[in-house]
């Protein structure tokens, strides 16, 4: 099944990307390529296989990997802004936002 | 012989005897680096004045006995995807042109509590994708071998900076082959380890599930020296390991007898540039006759790792990169209409071709009604490559293969295939999937004079088999010790 | 036809725990924007997440609280979206592996109780906060809630009104104050709902499209919205129309819902395991040692104040709906001897002094024992009962000891009965139509000619002794 030009745009829009013409055709045939290559994939036979297998990890994971519910200092707002923001300001701006 | 050419091991002894002051080699690293780097192109930032201000300091503390690592006083330059507080960290894209981190990687605290002297960031693939380093934003590097030549990539910088002596050693990271195939192409070694060995923390993520920073160093005991720093536990990453690791300069054995090595037929076969698959069966040769036992063997599920590892690593990398919206960080795109403009503009004004195409291809797999086919079949795949890496290691300590298909080529020759830059990740990326270590060290030339990389590959956490084998190809041959003419400018 | 309603809510709580999510920045309400933050929170490139071990520990507290079965394997998830307040372009949530799954609660409604079933109870990390200037193009944006911790429960769509909702939200609100692991403060948002509402002819057993109600921020405006798109809907529908799913905003001051402009794109939030985290296996003995950390919850306190203190179901009932209202109550009766009387004082004055001074139980200037005092010197006759209701009014503006207050302002109970004969002789002397009355036999003129001798003390008189020696005289 071929990756028609609506799909890049959609998929272009959930990614928040925008192609000028001239990209949106070389992606539709790059990607189009890319994924009838991955859909090598589809020939391996996985029936019984946990797709959570290799991310599972040992049984002391909960008692070691996590961490203490202890606070510890934040960091100075001025080195957080945004370096486009004002001197001063207290907030990151963005365009105003309408809900 | 100069100051750029000597190993960490050399250098560490000049300094303990006084015969070299850490400010005086920094002097001459930086001199190299603003004589030499405008025909190479390895690094995005220099930090001149730190470095000295560093290296004056570093000195002093040894004087006084503070510091005694073998790292302390060496100069070195990192990737610029790790986090360096106070130093640009740009990525290689003009969408983190403006990043200056206010914190440290792990590895970069674990380095500065060695002693490390930074001499600057050093050029890649815009956040790590490529394998040529011709996808920065700022520069092209070039092949210290063959400056026409791609110096490999996504740590080419790190690679050419290394091979050329802009940098005693260097740090990379490895998603796919990002220090093992530039290492092969550059001619130095390159070490990726066991994947949660080494603290990601600070490490501007690609794909999280594969990435692991790595020494590349013109010696195995050079790598070994510095595994040995940036190695351990970090509270901050829950995915690295919290087993201890051994001292690994305790496997700079120079003895393999009795060792099992695999050679995968999938990693000799046609595809394979002629002079790299020679070399790499002369490896195999100098193997047994150091008493190793090489049989050919067979991964037939190696046809399916490339797919698997592309899915999984731009599934997560789409999600990765979805910070990049020019609200907190990063490049802002001006005059917005409005919220949406703001962001769709910030990310497709700062965000470069091959970024787009993965993170395209990373979102497709994911979204509703191709999940299954390709993400969550991926996920399948890759716990059955996993198991199949398992079995071989059940019997072999060790495979060797190539890193690449090819040798270094040319600049602009393969840029505008990109399906055909993924294939040639063939030999790299298994090692990602399994989350195994593996090494790049010289094993020869090609007919142009251009070298080539063996690639070892060890069972999970076994670095010192790994170290233990490549150590001892390095002491019975000599590829290690030729350098490119520009050593000697 | 008629109709009824099929409502389900989604419930955000913020676990009180001391560090956000997944980092060590404080998770105190309030500060000055953009000061509880860090480059964890803020999603800086080369940050990683690091669980906090007590969020689960807590999300697992509350699914124990609420009869769920707790995942033994579970993890977490990445929900792709974009919006400014969330600083990763992802939320780390749980999609197909909740930590609990399958619990309830009951409620109590008009025709008995009722089960809420809840469908799963999982952990994520809360957004910042989206400020907009009165005037001008731009928006601010502080990231201090970002990476809070929050549970959201789920619940089936058992609840069939807006009063059913209501106790619903009470009851978990009671639980998780009762089981220490989220202050469930409406109004610094550390409670929220959303509410997913449909209508079906009664007695179907069919699910109609249904609407999402957001920005519900009290329980009154839960209960308003509800009530409001139930008859919304069943307008639309008996005017032929039918009902599109959708999310709507619900105006509290207008007291009306409003359909939210239609993001750009579909919701395809791309859900895949968060590879930054392992999956978690949940143990056996973890689950047994924080069952037995959990404390009596509201329905077990309730039957023992039934039983333990005799109380009626309905007051019992009334006491443990917050936590703190039935601490108060436990530690006043634990140093009084009348409970009846300290449950009555609870329920009636304070909570409507509370109401009245728009104060939380937590902000009562005394403690509880101070109301023991104050029913012990009215039981002893110390004081008597319109005296008590003053003192404890006082009580609220001073947080004075009650006995303090009866002494300095010398309240004490006048039973000096020379002196009451005199008060008593000279009302009778005053009016002398009153006292006509009564011996005529209207016997209630009394009550007046006892209001006047009170008066003339001040209102301290013994009333029983004032009453009797006047009935004494009269009958003379």
């Amino acid at each position: 099944m071929a990756i028609t030009k609506e799909v890049i745009t959609y998929i272009a829009m959930l990614a928040r990307l925008q192609l000028n013409e001239e990209e949106e055709s070389s992606m539709v045939s790059d990607i189009n390529r890319i994924i009838s290559y991955f859909d090598k994939l589809k020939e391996l036979d996985t029936s019984n296989i946990d797709a959570m297998e290799f991310l599972s990890m040992d049984e002391d994971a909960f008692e070691k990997a996590l961490r203490d519910d202890v606070v510890d200092k934040s960091y100075d707002r001025e080195e957080l802004l945004h370096p486009e923001e004002e001197k001063g300001s207290e907030y990151f701006t963005v365009p105003r936002v309408v809900e | 012989m100069k100051l750029h050419e000597y190993t960490i091991t050399q250098l560490h002894e000049l300094i303990s005897k006084k015969e070299v002051s850490v400010p005086e080699l920094t002097r001459h690293m930086l001199d190299r680096i603003s004589r030499l780097d405008s025909k190479l192109g390895c690094y995005i930032t220099v930090t001149e004045e730190q470095a000295m201000e560093r290296a004056e300091k570093v000195q002093k503390m040894i004087d006084e006995g503070a510091l005694n690592s073998p790292l302390a006083g060496i100069p070195m330059a990192i990737k610029d995807n790790i986090c360096t507080k106070g130093i640009p960290t740009t990525c290689a894209s003009k969408m983190l042109g403006n990043f200056v981190p206010p914190y440290d990687a792990h590895v970069v605290k674990k380095l500065y509590d060695n002693g490390a002297v930074v001499l600057g960031k050093l050029n890649m693939d815009e956040f790590a994708m490529g394998s040529s380093t011709e996808s920065s934003y700022f520069k092209k590097t070039k092949n210290p071998w063959n400056t026409e030549r791609v110096p490999g990539g996504s740590s080419g910088g790190s690679a050419a900076a290394v091979a050329a002596g802009e940098a005693i050693y260097a740090l990379g990271s490895d998603t796919g082959g990002s220090i093992r195939q530039p290492a092969s192409f550059c001619g130095c070694v390159g070490l990726k380890p066991t994947y949660g060995l080494v603290s990601r923390f600070g490490l501007v993520a690609y794909a999280s599930s594969f990435d692991q920073i790595g020494p590349l160093a013109k010696t195995v005991a050079d790598c070994a020296l510095i595994l040995n720093a940036i190695a351990g536990h970090d509270p901050m990453d829950l995915t690295s390991s919290r087993r201890q690791h051994p001292d690994y300069t305790k496997a700079l054995i120079n003895d393999i007898k009795g060792m099992k090595i695999g050679i995968p037929r999938e990693f000799i076969a046609d595809n394979v540039q002629k002079d790299v698959r020679d070399a790499v069966l002369n490896a195999a040769k100098v193997f047994s006759s150091l008493g190793a036992e090489c049989e050919e063997i067979s991964i037939p599920i190696m046809e399916y790792v490339v797919p698997t590892y592309y899915i999984i690593a731009l599934a997560e990398a789409s999600s990765n990169l979805a910070r990049y919206d020019g609200v907190k960080f990063g490049y802002r795109t001006a005059n917005p209409k409005d919220m949406l403009d703001f962001c769709m503009r910030s990310r497709s004004e700062g965000f470069g071709t091959e970024v787009k195409r993965r993170i395209l291809l990373g979102t497709y797999v994911l979204s509703s009604g191709h999940y299954d086919a390709y993400y969550k079949k991926a996920l399948k795949a890759r716990a059955l490559i996993t198991r199949e890496f398992n079995k071989v290691f059940e019997k072999y300590d060790v495979i060797i293969g190539p890193v690449a298909p090819t040798t270094a080529y040319r600049i602009g020759e393969k840029i505008n295939d990109p399906v055909q830059m993924y294939m040639e990740d063939i030999f790299t990326v298994p090692v990602n999937v399994a989350g195994l270590p593996a090494i790049s060290i010289p094993c020869g030339f090609d007919s142009s004079s251009l070298p080539i990389g063996l690639q070892i590959i060890a069972n999970r956490f076994d670095e010192p088999t790994l170290i233990r084998a490549a150590y001892t190809f390095e002491q019975n041959t000599d590829f290690h010790k030729a350098k490119p003419s520009i050593m000697d400018e | 036809m008629e109709y009824e309603a099929v409502i389900g809510l989604e419930v955000h709580a913020e676990l009180s725990t001391k560090s956000k999510l997944f980092c060590s920045c404080t998770t105190e309400f309030g500060g000055r924007p953009n000061t509880h933050c860090c480059p964890v929170c803020l999603g800086m490139p080369g940050t990683l997440p690091a669980l906090n071990r007590k969020a689960i520990e807590y999300t697992i507290k509350a699914g124990l609280a609420t009869n769920c079965t707790i995942s033994r394997f579970t993890k977490q998830d990445r929900k792709n979206y974009f919006y400014p307040d969330l600083p990763k372009g992802y939320q780390i949530s749980q999609y197909d592996l909740p930590l609990c799954k399958n619990g309830y609660v009951e409620i109590e409604t008009e025709n008995g109780k009722k089960k809420i079933r809840i469908n799963r109870i999982h952990l994520e990390e809360d957004a910042g906060k989206l400020v907009h200037s009165e005037y001008g193009h731009n928006s601010y944006v502080d990231y201090n809630r970002t990476g809070v911790p929050l549970i959201e429960v789920v619940s089936e769509p058992d609840i069939s009104s807006a009063a059913e909702a209501k106790a619903y939200l009470e009851k978990l609100k009671a639980i998780l104050q009762f089981i220490g692991v989220s202050d469930c403060k409406m109004e610094e948002g550390s409670l929220r709902a959303d509410v997913n509402i449909s209508i079906r002819p009664k007695g179907s057993k069919e699910l109609g499209e249904r609407t999402e109600m957001k920005n519900l921020n009290s329980f009154r405006a839960i209960y308003r919205a509800i009530e409001a798109e139930v008859a919304r809907q069943i307008e639309v529908v008996r005017s032929g129309g039918t009902i599109q799913r959708e999310t709507r905003r619900w105006d509290d001051a207008k007291g009306k819902s409003y359909p939210m402009r239609s993001k750009e794109d579909a919701q395809d939030y791309r859900y895949f395991p968060e590879p930054d985290l392992p999956p978690l296996i949940i143990k056996e003995e973890l689950i047994q040692r924080l069952k037995n950390e959990l404390p009596e919850l509201p329905d077990a306190r309730k039957q023992r104040y039934m039983t333990e203190y005799g109380l009626p179901e309905y007051d019992a009932g009334v006491l443990t709906s917050s936590k703190e209202l039935s601490d108060f109550f436990e530690e006043a009766a634990k140093a009084s001897n009348n409970v009846k009387a300290i449950s009555n004082w609870v329920m009636g004055d304070m909570l409507r002094i509370l109401n009245e001074r728009n104060l939380e139980v937590s902000q009562v200037p005394f403690p509880p024992a101070y109301l023991a005092k104050l029913v012990a010197l009215l039981d002893k006759g110390v004081i008597n009962g319109p005296t008590a209701k003053k003192v404890f009014e006082e009580m609220f503006d001073s947080g004075k000891d009650p006995e303090a207050i009866v002494k300095e302002q010398g309240l004490e109970v006048l039973n000096d009965e020379s002196l009451l004969l005199q008060v008593v002789e000279k009302v009778i002397q005053e009016n002398p139509n009153s006292v006509a009355d009564y011996k005529k036999g209207k016997k209630k003129a009394i009550g007046f000619l006892v209001g006047q001798a009170m008066k003339a003390t001040k209102g301290k008189a013994n009333p029983q002794l004032l009453n009797e020696l006047l009935v004494k005289k009269l009958e003379e």
